[in-house]
């Protein structure tokens, strides 16, 4: 019976062995990496079928004769900007700064709100010059481009609106004080993760 | 100093103006038009992981994390290399054609 209760410690002290925390972080930090590397891994599918699509293209239209490319610059801009902001509000909530916390992750969700604004008239022109997934009125030859536009960046823009959303809450709950340090930095990890797919967009669907 | 520096803030605002850097350098490379393609596409992939590798380290803090996490987070990187590699010679051939005819209009 002795000999069970140490083979039963020796394997609950094991990093492996659930005992102990293999990752050294809390189950909901955890958690929320695990789905950040599913999520990376829906992205990366849309990126290499991009690129599938537009290496079997006869031809693919220049990014900036469509795109108006000052204005993703300053989407891009937004964006990077929320991200330092909502670090320095994560960094504000691990110490404990409460109010200053809530100050910094306003000014993410405003960021966040000038992005999501930028895209939707980005869209509405698009959409106006009559692009449609798989019928492209400029060059016919290449349809696969405005559906490639609209998987990507709309898949894109819905995790900017979920990211908001997730966002709101998190300030609302920060401002009652019932959302601490770790629950600021979950939050987060999404809004970063977001930030990471749009410059893998950038580079590749608006610059390449 | 401002009380911003105090708390320790500075570093991400520092890193906040290497990734504007990173984004006009980027920018500056899509517009260069004599560019070889390979070339560009190499150099837009260089400063997209080096960007991602910044945000991930210091904004996402994985810098302090395990190097369990750390090579977690890495393996949709590795996955979507093994994806890419695995369909794209397909579309040099007929068999890439047919596929975008079928799913196409």
């Amino acid at each position: 019976m002795e000999a069970t209760v140490g083979e039963q410690e020796r394997i609950l002290a094991s990093p492996w062995g659930g005992g102990t925390n293999p990752f050294g972080t809390s189950w909901g930090k955890f958690m929320m990496w695990v789905f950040i590397v599913s999520d990376a891994l829906t992205f990366a599918g849309f990126i290499v079928a991009y690129g599938f699509m537009r290496s079997v293209a006869p031809a693919w239209p220049e990014p900036d004769e469509v795109f108006s490319m000052g204005l993703i610059t300053f989407m891009t801009f937004a964006l990077i900007s929320s991200s330092c902001v909502m670090a320095i509000a994560v960094g504000a909530a691990q110490q404990g700064r409460q109010s200053e916390a809530v100050k910094y992750l306003w000014l993410t969700i405003l960021g966040g709100t000038i992005f999501l604004g930028c895209q939707a008239y980005e869209w509405s022109h698009f959409i106006a010059d009559g692009y449609r997934p798989w019928l492209n009125p400029v060059m016919p030859e290449v349809p696969q481009f405005p559906a490639a536009f609209y998987v990507m960046t709309g898949f894109h823009g819905f995790h900017v609106f979920t990211g908001l959303v997730l966002l709101l809450y998190t300030v609302i709950r920060a401002h009652m004080g019932k959302y601490t340090g770790d629950r600021v930095e979950i939050a987060g990890l999404y809004w970063h993760f977001i930030d990471v797919v749009w410059v893998f967009i950038f580079a590749f669907f608006y610059l390449l | 100093m401002s009380e911003a520096t105090h708390h320790g803030y500075a570093t991400y605002w520092k890193i906040w103006g290497w990734l504007l850097c990173m984004t006009l350098l980027a920018l500056g490379v899509g517009y260069v038009d004599a560019m070889p393609g390979a070339l560009k596409a190499l150099l837009l992939v260089g400063i997209t992981l080096a960007k991602v590798g910044v945000i991930a380290a210091f904004y996402m803090h994985l810098r302090s994390e395990k190097l369990d996490l750390i090579l977690i987070t890495f393996s949709p990187i590795v996955l979507a290399l093994i994806l890419f590699f695995f369909i794209v010679p397909d579309a040099g051939d007929s068999v890439g054609r047919e596929i975008m005819l079928r799913i196409g209009p």
